[in-house]
């Protein structure tokens, strides 16, 4: 029998706050319309108000199931129900995967040096985020809670260092025509939520008060990205439209006397941002698989999945048509509402009439 | 396989380098010089003079000439084999020609560059770009002082690139940035020069400067002499605040200063000069206001001031130059003595 690895709810903060908090800084021209980042204070609190919505079916499909996951729940209901639901999250947990590596993909292309090969990078990336995801949660758990304390000073050193130039003329007030805009921002922030289907399995992995961690986790995950588009606005003003990724140009402006070029530091913790997220999702990935192929084929399934993450990523980083429509927001946002809230809403509702019926039964009994 | 991983990771970082090149192998541009002639951009790149092995000749220049802004950084690349490094670029110098002729082609290249660093300082100077960086006597840190300087002296006001192209990219605001001129093989500052669109206009003078400065910087030591007497002062805690609204058609303007006062010179009764102060400050202030005004350009952001209090107005104004011509604007002064 294999050993639980349990993590605790700080460890379980800093892991989900990394992963989500590295999609969020690579905002950019090709994924989000740049122009309307004035009003992300706004998605912010919209974003943060609807994700707290989002983890009400995560913390009722966990209670319902005494606190196992969502795959050992429905086996309790089905065995193949079971293996359709491991089916569902894995090829979510795949696609989440995809995603993120193509948004490195795009990044080193864009920012690093263009002369750099982005297959030797992504194939270099992909080994370190295997043998992540082969170490396991608590592992990665544990260094998540080590980079989450440096990600907390860079992101307080780059504030600090943007304040003096800082032009809060550059921000807009909000008037009724902005509404749509806002809206389909919020959804498409909700879209990169991978971090809310993620916790399905990782709480019952979670020692302690899980429900004020994921309410803390929103929080901070929103109002982080609120103040670093804030910044954005009001730093880089109208330059901010002219570039693929602003916060990386946030970092490249910020200098504060002898502090200077934090692009440096910037890359390094977003490098280690992206190998906990990748490396989390794969790790999920084969605790999917492990549910319909066995222990030691999940493991194989690490390196299979990353493998075709590889391949399928190289192929997109020459398709920016295709990539554009594979990773359209909507796209994004349905399998994320489908794996966040329809399906453990679904799972509640027949744990808890099966729970029923037994009662029923016994008392007939 | 510990020791396996134990092996990568010490080839990666032992045998690892900047792709085998030396420092004299690299061209290390500290500023750049653009011109226009003959319909071609003309490209002069400063940089380090690696091979000096005794430090006399320091700073080596090399050009580049081309029909796009990109072809003639690249010529400057392939003509002696060394790699051009652009990251620690620290100010880029736009002569006369290029800035008649618009800079809308050239800030796009820096914009989209890679290596080039937004956050380097533009300025701008009344003559030909490669006359200042080719002689021998005026060196890159010279420019990098002037350029930093603007807190201090009060008589210009470098903006990074950053700043300067998001001014040109609004529609509403004029971007302006230090003017410098060549002087008997020294460089001086000659106040700001100011951009319609993406073209140059006109230049404010060192007083129309210290105006500017007033209101929309902080200038730490300036030196201000008083209009009615030989006594000069500076300015500590300033306040601007600026009430921008909209009526009749009309843009309205009302641009509040308190600060304190610092006299340089011994005043009997500091006290008595306040008023003077106060006239010399609200002088100062209205005479850049009612330039660049007259002009049509607003070079304080009361357009932006204008959004945040009236979007719909801000949204629907066409023609900026017209409606900041007839802008109606008052200054006031308030200044306690220390």
């Amino acid at each position: 029998m294999t050993k639980i690895q349990r993590i605790s709810t700080a460890q379980l903060f800093a892991l989900l706050y990394i992963s989500r908090m590295v999609i969020n800084v690579t905002y950019n021209r090709y994924s989000t319309d740049t122009t309307n980042l004035k009003y992300a204070v706004f998605t912010g609190i919209s974003g943060f108000l609807l994700t707290l919505l989002m983890l009400i079916p995560i913390h009722l499909v966990v209670r319902a199931g005494n606190g196992r996951n969502i795959l050992d729940s429905t086996y309790s209901i089905s065995k193949t129900f079971s293996v359709v639901i491991a089916i569902i999250y894995a090829f979510y947990f795949f696609y989440a995967i995809l995603h993120t590596v193509s948004f490195f993909d795009t990044m080193v292309s864009y920012v690093f040096n263009p002369n750099l090969s982005v297959i030797i990078l992504s194939a270099i990336g992909i080994i370190a985020t295997i043998y992540g995801a082969c170490k396991g949660v608590q592992t990665l758990a544990r260094a998540s809670a080590l980079f989450c304390v440096m990600i907390g000073i860079a992101l307080l050193i780059l504030i600090c260092t943007l304040i003096p130039k800082a032009n809060f003329l550059n921000l807009e007030p909000l008037s009724t025509d902005n509404l749509p805009t806002i809206a389909k921002m919020t959804l498409s922030a909700l879209g990169k939520n991978a971090c809310v289907p993620s916790m399905v399995m990782l709480i019952p992995l979670t020692n302690g008060k899980t429900k004020t961690l994921s309410v803390l986790w929103a929080f901070a995950v929103y109002a982080s990205m609120s103040i670093l588009t804030v910044f954005m606005v009001t730093v880089l003003g109208e330059y901010l439209y002219t570039q693929t990724f602003p916060v990386y140009t946030l970092t490249a402006v910020a200098s504060l006397g002898v502090t200077r070029r934090l692009d440096g530091i910037f890359m390094g913790v977003w490098l280690v941002g992206m190998f906990v997220r990748v490396s989390l999702l794969l790790r999920l990935f084969s605790m999917c698989t492990e549910k319909f192929s066995g222990e030691k084929k999940a493991k194989l399934s690490i390196i299979l999945c990353g493998g075709i993450i590889f391949i399928i990523s190289a192929l997109l980083s020459h398709n920016n048509t295709l990539s554009k429509n594979l990773f359209h927001p909507y796209l994004l946002l349905s399998l994320t509402l489908l794996t966040a809230v329809v399906l453990p809403l679904i799972v509640t509702v027949l744990i808890n009439r099966k729970v029923r019926q037994t009662l029923s039964n016994s008392a007939k009994a | 396989m510990k020791k396996l991983l134990s092996l990568v990771m010490m080839t990666v970082l032992l045998l690892s380098g900047c792709k085998g090149k030396e420092l004299n192998q690299k061209m290390i541009v500290l500023g750049m010089g653009i011109d226009f002639s003959d319909d071609n951009y003309l490209v002069t790149a400063v940089y380090i003079n690696t091979e000096s092995a005794d430090g006399q000749e320091k700073y080596q220049t090399k050009f580049g000439r081309g029909k796009t802004i990109t072809q003639a950084v690249n010529n400057i690349a392939t003509q002696n084999g060394l790699e051009v490094m652009y990251s620690h670029m620290s100010f880029i110098l736009f002569g006369k020609t290029v800035c008649q002729h618009g800079l809308n082609d050239t800030l796009q290249f820096f914009s989209g560059y890679y290596q080039c660093r937004p956050s380097a300082d533009i300025l701008v100077c009344n003559n030909s770009a490669k006359d200042i960086l080719t002689d021998k006597k005026i060196t890159p840190e010279q420019i990098n002082r002037i350029a930093q300087s603007y807190t201090v002296t009060g008589v210009n006001r470098t903006l990074p690139f950053y700043r300067f192209y998001a001014d040109i990219l609004n529609p509403s605001v004029s971007a302006c940035t230090s003017l410098i001129t060549q002087k008997n093989d020294d460089i001086n500052s000659q106040g700001v020069a100011v951009f319609h669109d993406d073209t140059f206009a006109y230049s404010l003078n060192d007083e129309e400067t210290l105006g500017l400065l007033l209101v929309s910087e902080n200038p730490s030591s300036e030196v201000i002499p008083i209009t009615e007497s030989h006594k000069s002062f500076s300015l500590s805690d300033k306040k601007t605040s600026f009430s921008v609204w909209w009526e009749n058609n009309t843009l309205y303007c009302d641009v509040t200063i308190n600060a304190t006062v610092s006299f340089y010179e011994y005043a009997e009764n500091p006290q008595l000069l306040e008023k003077s102060v106060e006239k010399t400050l609200q002088k100062l202030v209205q005479n850049t206001l009612k330039k660049s005004l007259q002009h049509g350009d607003d070079i304080f952001y009361l357009t932006k001031k204008l959004r945040q209090t009236n979007k719909q107005v801000y949204y629907s104004i066409n023609d900026w130059q017209s409606v900041l011509q007839n802008t109606v604007f008052t200054v006031h002064c308030h200044v306690s003595v220390r």
